[in-house]
């Protein structure tokens, strides 16, 4: 057995009193309260963990950190199944339940791995080289089911997640002693002050080990009121100081009630940020250094302290900086064999040599025994030509990789600061500060404990009293060199663990010419995975300046973006899931409607009724049940949506006259008028009825989906452009719901349940508006039609709209009436030819093209928009013009988006159809179509294509029925 | 996301704001040839630099307000009134 | 017609209680915050519009008035006898006007020391009124006025067809607050 549990009192966070069942790939294995998923593992002598993402090569655990790239397991089964967890961060719960990921059938035996003896076949780019012909989508499937890593679930999610705002003068990212001690001294200089930690505990890379100030530090800042939020991973900063992070609420796996709150998503605003992030280690290259039983020598120091777990028995540490010493000082008291220090640098440390610890200067490993676990490898002297199977063999069942440290400066980078690259200790640290954020410890490049502390502190102090922060005293990290892989070797030497990118990757990078770090990443895929190549970001670049001379501060880093760690899409969705995905509007009649058996359907942002379907009767069948019923009785449909604006003012006539083609300001009071609203280009963007309520005084209803867009539209003129005219726009259309009646028996069902006489249609013409009441509610009644029959759309105060329902609906059975629904209106108003804005107009169609040019020249005021009606394109006769289509067999169904072309694809297009239905009049499918030329082709035929089938058309004038237009006067 | 000053209701997050691009664009009389015409419905300067922006507070007091924004780093120089003047020149870096 | 009864049932967790309150509202338009109109506001309420994000009550306690914007005042008052009279006290003026939005706008009381810690949770930071204040902002998603008048009290000023997704979105975060 070769990784184990130490014996007590090793482990500083686990509980030996407390076993944890828990199953790996099937197999019941044990591990202990405090434990990871992957220190549980270790302790289990589970060295192959997973599958790499295309060459399928065996991988262990490499990290003990959020930086792991290589053992991902997928959590659970079904609903709750979660891809690609780092088993380094996965805390371990009784009943966990994990599987490998990418293998098949097993993670020992996985006939993927086929694809590993061909590595030399798949390097970088080959897919955009190799299966472009005929179609890379012949290829694609069969290459995203052989690469990829876990299985995303396919249920939904039963948990649930939430969103939380907050804002404070100083937030500090990060847990260890910098980020303590900056917070503290933050705090204590009066700012209201955060702390987040990705970490279950505080102190960063000292909360395992036994440190009196760490814990004295966290103390502190409790007790000076900064809210610390454990466990809540800071992973992106955006503009203007916005920091996100997500809070882990509940446990991954194990036994959970059926829904719970998961995770929680911050968003918090912050005047100054404190980056206290830390550093990664970086590995060394050397040939299969992928192989399990290959890991950071922090990482084993870790395991030992804080899981008391020994990842191997025998030792060789990979050294290319100081850390490596103290690493395997640790171990050795920890109880593992330190075989050797194999040192890259030709010079260890002066007194490393004589503590008794075998040190080898100036060489490398050059070689690793073992596939599924390491079982020895080969080390030779740089400089003396190695060559394969030269040099030492070392038995060994780990090799730790210790080549130094590498600044978390992705906040940094993320808030736009600059950096510059620390030769001596070959690292990357923050150039000064960024606008809004300070780098303090570790991340700042400070590494020595006593600076950190005092430069932590004063940074917290000057934040909070708004002055300059001191500049960072960079160093501590000990000497480092800027080099990367063993020269002269064919095995591959991982530069990327989780995209299996490795040195000779980057070589045929660079041989082809690749100069930008950022298409080099792009082109090998290097630090694209899931870790975002916490662990590769800066051998890639150092080993790209060594492959194109240049030094690594002239290659630069590749941007850092967010998030610094997956993020799950629930957390971001946060609330926004199921029926609160987005905002919907409901009718004040709602209920109403419902218990009258309606159909309800979103248009736009209102749940309204489509239809009100018979007992087995489709919607299609209920649409033309009740536009019949309307043309030869009456209906009665819920308009309440429809926006509603007042305008009040002096000039209130002279702006809608700018606004509106079609001239208000001639309006009687009581009279009302079409108008349609253009853009500055002469587009139509809404279309809608205005009515006169006094003599400053107007009605404007706009379209349902327009009424947001209207009043914005109102409002930016008003503001910005007409800021003499004196008009204020008031939106109502809440405040009214609308009743509309419509139908030949319209007015009788209305005198018979109680309307005054005076809104009879020889009294109250079309296009009118009259102030009415009944038993005592304020009613705004307007005569106008979207079906072309008889119409009262009645506005009334929102909360009596139910009851005006009941009322006309208990006399509807007199008059033969029906409720109608958005479908029957939509196949009415086609009858009609009615313009739908948005339907029948696109972001081109200007007011000829739909047939008001008349009243476009009959105008005398200027409008918005006219300017450009005059333009020689808006005067072009081919213009798209809006026409009337039916099918020439008076049988096939024209539909909505299909092309007019005189054959099939490839052909010039003419046209398309906007608007489609059955006619219930005609009984016979009829069209709108925007079509080229089209009004001076009707009689003509035309094709339409849909989906390979043509379809022969007549070209027809509307409306098409009634039209003379004398159904709408009664 | 960035924040905004909105002149009555201060600093707010962008989601409550809808921005209309380009400000001061002077709009040209009906009589205007289709050049100036065109000129003025689709000629925008696109500078790496302070951009001067219309924006209203939608989810708010629904004011119309102009912003001097530096494109690059997102800084906003000033925040002035629809009517007013640019305080500053809109340049490129 | 029947007179409307509508009221959703009171929402509470730890620390916070909903409940709808049925209230009339009225919005006064005016071209500038000192001019004709303005003065007759005050007459006919005894209290001058507040100014920019304020919130005040009438001297009889029965009238909210609530910043909205440079040049609007939102209303809100028991019942639609008190519109009516004030509908008729400012009609003469030509230098503003009042627009009755009674059933347009549902109000939600709020009270309990976590108000902040819902609001929150519905969107934003900006929506916490301090007492005296009046904000509108982005809650859930959609525009909201929130005021406050005295502490560990705010209402709520929703447009009526968004308030069941307003509620729902209240509802669900209530079931998640557990004792701070």
């Amino acid at each position: 057995m070769a990784s184990r549990r130490l014996g007590s009192p090793a482990g500083r966070w686990i509980d030996r009193s407390q076993p944890l069942g828990f199953t790996f790939n099937g197999r019941r294995l044990s591990g202990l309260r405090g434990d990871t998923l992957a220190s549980a593992l270790l302790a289990n002598d589970v060295r192959l963990v997973g599958r790499s993402f295309k060459l399928h090569r065996p991988r262990g655990v490499w990290s003990c950190g959020l930086e792991e790239p290589s053992a991902l397991v997928d959590v659970d089964e079904g609903a709750r199944r979660t891809p690609n967890v780092r088993a380094s961060r996965l805390v371990l719960e009784e009943g966990l339940s994990v599987r490998s990921v990418n293998c098949w059938p097993g993670v020992a035996f996985d006939l993927g791995a086929l694809t590993g003896a061909c590595a030399a076949l798949l390097p970088a780019g080959f897919y955009y080289k190799t299966f472009m012909w005929p179609s890379w989508r012949l290829f694609e499937p069969s290459i995203r089911r052989m690469a990829g890593l876990g299985r995303a679930p396919t249920e939904p999610d039963p948990d649930h997640y939430e969103e939380v705002a907050a804002e404070c003068d100083v937030l500090v990212v990060g847990g260890g002693i910098s980020g303590l001690a900056a917070a503290a001294a933050a705090a204590r200089a009066g700012a209201r002050t955060m702390l987040l930690t990705g970490a279950a505990h505080p102190g960063g890379a000292l909360a395992w080990r036994a440190d009196d100030e760490a814990q004295g530090l966290a103390r502190a800042v409790r007790q000076l009121g900064v809210r610390v939020l454990m466990r809540t991973l800071a992973f992106g900063l955006y503009n203007h100081n916005l920091v996100a992070a997500c809070e882990s609420l509940a446990a991954e796996g194990g036994e959970l009630p059926a829904s719970v709150l998961r995770e929680r998503l911050w968003k918090i605003r912050a005047r100054r940020v404190i980056a206290a992030a830390g550093a990664f280690e970086r590995p060394l290259l050397f040939p299969d250094n992928d192989r399990p039983g290959v890991m950071l020598a922090g990482a084993a120091v870790k395991y030992a302290g804080a899981y008391g777990v020994a990842c191997g028995r025998r030792a060789v540490i990979a050294a290319n900086s100081d850390s490596a010493y103290a690493a395997a000082r640790e171990l050795a008291q920890s109880g593992l064999e330190i075989v050797a220090v194999i040192d890259r640098r030709s010079e260890a440390p002066k007194g490393e040599t004589a503590s008794g610890l075998r040190v080898v200067p100036g060489a490398v490993v050059t070689a690793v025994a073992g596939t599924r676990a390491v079982q020895g490898c080969r080390v030779a002297r740089l400089g003396g030509g190695p060559r394969s199977g030269q040099g030492e063999w070392l038995e060994c069942d780990l090799i730790l990789s210790a080549g130094g440290l590498a600044p978390a400066v992705h906040l940094h980078s993320q808030a736009g600061g600059k950096l510059r690259w620390v030769s001596e200790s070959a690292m990357f640290v923050p150039d000064g500060a960024a606008p809004g954020l300070v780098s303090v410890g570790a991340c700042a490049g400070v590494f020595s404990r006593d600076a950190a502390l005092a430069h932590a502190t004063a940074v917290g102090e000057a934040l909070a009293k708004g002055a300059a922060a001191p500049t960072a005293p960079v160093g501590g990290a000990g000497r480092s060199e800027p080099i990367t892989c063993v020269p002269g070797r064919t095995s591959a030497q991982f530069v990327d663990l989780q995209n299996d990118v490795s040195a000779q990757d980057v070589a045929l990078a660079a041989r082809e010419n690749y100069r930008s770090v950022e298409h080099l990443k792009r082109y090998t895929t290097a630090g694209m995975g899931t870790d975002q190549g916490k662990t590769s970001n800066i051998n890639a670049l150092v080993l790209m300046g060594e492959l194109t001379s240049r030094a690594p501060a002239e290659v630069g880093t590749t941007r850092f973006r967010p998030p610094f760690a997956p993020v799950t899409l629930g957390a971001i969705a946060g609330r926004r899931v199921a029926s609160l995905y987005r905002p919907l509007r409901e009718l004040p009649a709602h209920a109403w409607h419902a218990s009258h058996g309606a159909l309800f359907e979103t248009f736009g942002d209102w749940r309204r009724p489509a239809a009100y379907p018979l007992p087995g009767e489709s919607l299609e069948a209920a649409a033309q049940r009740e536009a019949a019923c309307v043309r030869h009785h009456a209906g009665l449909f819920d308009g309440s949506p429809l926006g509603k604006l007042e305008l009040f003012g002096a000039d209130a006539a002279r702006f809608l006259d700018l606004m509106y083609v079609g001239t208000m300001s001639t309006l009687a009071i009581g009279q009302a008028r079409y108008g349609l609203l253009l853009n500055e280009h002469g587009t139509i963007v809404d279309d809608g009825i205005v009515a006169r309520l006094g003599d400053r005084h107007y009605w404007v209803n706009t379209t349902t989906a327009g009424a947001e867009r209207t009043l914005a539209a109102f409002e930016e003129w008003l503001q910005c452009e007409f800021t003499d005219l004196r008009v204020l726009v008031t939106p109502v259309t809440s405040r009214w719901g609308n009743v509309t009646v419509a139908g030949p028996s319209a007015w009788r069902w209305l005198e018979a349940s109680g309307f005054e006489a005076a809104l009879a249609p020889h009294s109250m013409r079309h296009m009118t508006l009259r102030e009415s009441a009944l038993e005592g509610v304020p009613l705004r009644v307007l005569r106008a039609s979207f079906t072309g029959e008889l119409g009262y759309e009645i506005n009334l105060p929102a909360d009596h709209a139910s009851a005006l329902f009941a009322r006309l609906w208990e006399r509807a059975a007199e008059v033969g009436a029906v409720l109608y629904g958005i479908e029957a209106l939509q196949l009415m108003r086609l009858e009609k030819g009615y313009l739908h804005v948005g339907s029948d107009t696109d972001g081109t169609t200007l007011p000829g093209d739909v047939g008001f040019a008349r009243g476009i020249e009959a105008k005398a005021a200027n409008f918005v928009g006219r300017r450009s009606l005059s333009r020689p394109a808006s005067r072009d006769p081919q213009r798209l013009q809006l026409v009337g289509l039916k099918p020439v067999d008076g049988r096939t169904a024209l539909h909505v988006g299909a092309h007019i072309a005189s054959h099939a694809p490839p052909a010039a297009i003419e046209g398309r159809v906007t608007s489609s239905g059955l006619s219930p009049e005609l009984a016979c499918p009829i069209a709108l179509a925007l079509l080229a030329g089209g009004t001076q082709r009707t009689g003509e035929r035309v094709q339409v294509y849909h989906l390979g089938v043509m379809t022969e058309a007549v070209v027809v004038r509307t409306p098409f029925v009634d039209p003379q237009g004398r159904r709408v006067h009664g | 996301m960035m924040q905004l000053e909105c002149p009555c209701c201060g600093r707010r997050d962008e989601s409550e704001f809808v921005c209309a691009g380009t400000t001061h664009i002077a709009r040209p009389p009906p009589a205007a040839s289709d050049a100036q015409w065109g000129e003025y419905l689709f000629f925008r300067d696109n500078p790496k630099g302070v951009h001067l922006e219309r924006w209203r507070h939608s989810y708010g007091c629904g004011l119309w307000f102009n912003v001097a924004r530096h494109t690059v780093t997102h800084e906003i120089l000033a925040v002035y009134a629809m009517t007013d003047p640019p305080p500053l020149p809109a340049v490129a870096d | 017609m029947a007179d409307p009864a509508h009221s959703e049932p009171p929402l509470a967790a730890t620390g916070v209680l909903v409940r709808e309150e049925p209230m009339a509202v009225a919005t006064l338009r005016y071209f500038a915050g000192t001019g004709e109109f303005v003065q007759a506001v005050r007459a006919a309420t005894g209290t001058e519009v507040p100014p920019a994000l304020g919130a005040c009550c009438a001297p009889d306690g029965q009238l909210i008035l609530a910043w909205r914007s440079p040049t609007e005042t939102l209303c809100l008052m028991p019942g639609a006898a008190r519109v009516a009279e004030l509908t008729s006290r400012l009609a003469d003026s030509v230098d503003g006007c009042l627009v009755d939005l009674s059933d347009g706008f549902r109000v939600l009381r709020l009270t309990g020391p976590r108000i902040a810690d819902l609001l929150c949770r519905l969107g934003g930071t900006a929506s916490v009124p301090q007492p005296g204040e009046a904000r509108r902002s982005r809650l859930a998603d959609v525009p909201v006025l929130a005021l406050a008048l005295r502490v560990e009290e705010t209402l709520l000023v929703i447009d009526r067809s968004l308030l069941p997704h307003v509620l729902a979105w209240i509802h669900a975060t209530l079931a998640d607050f557990v004792a701070p």
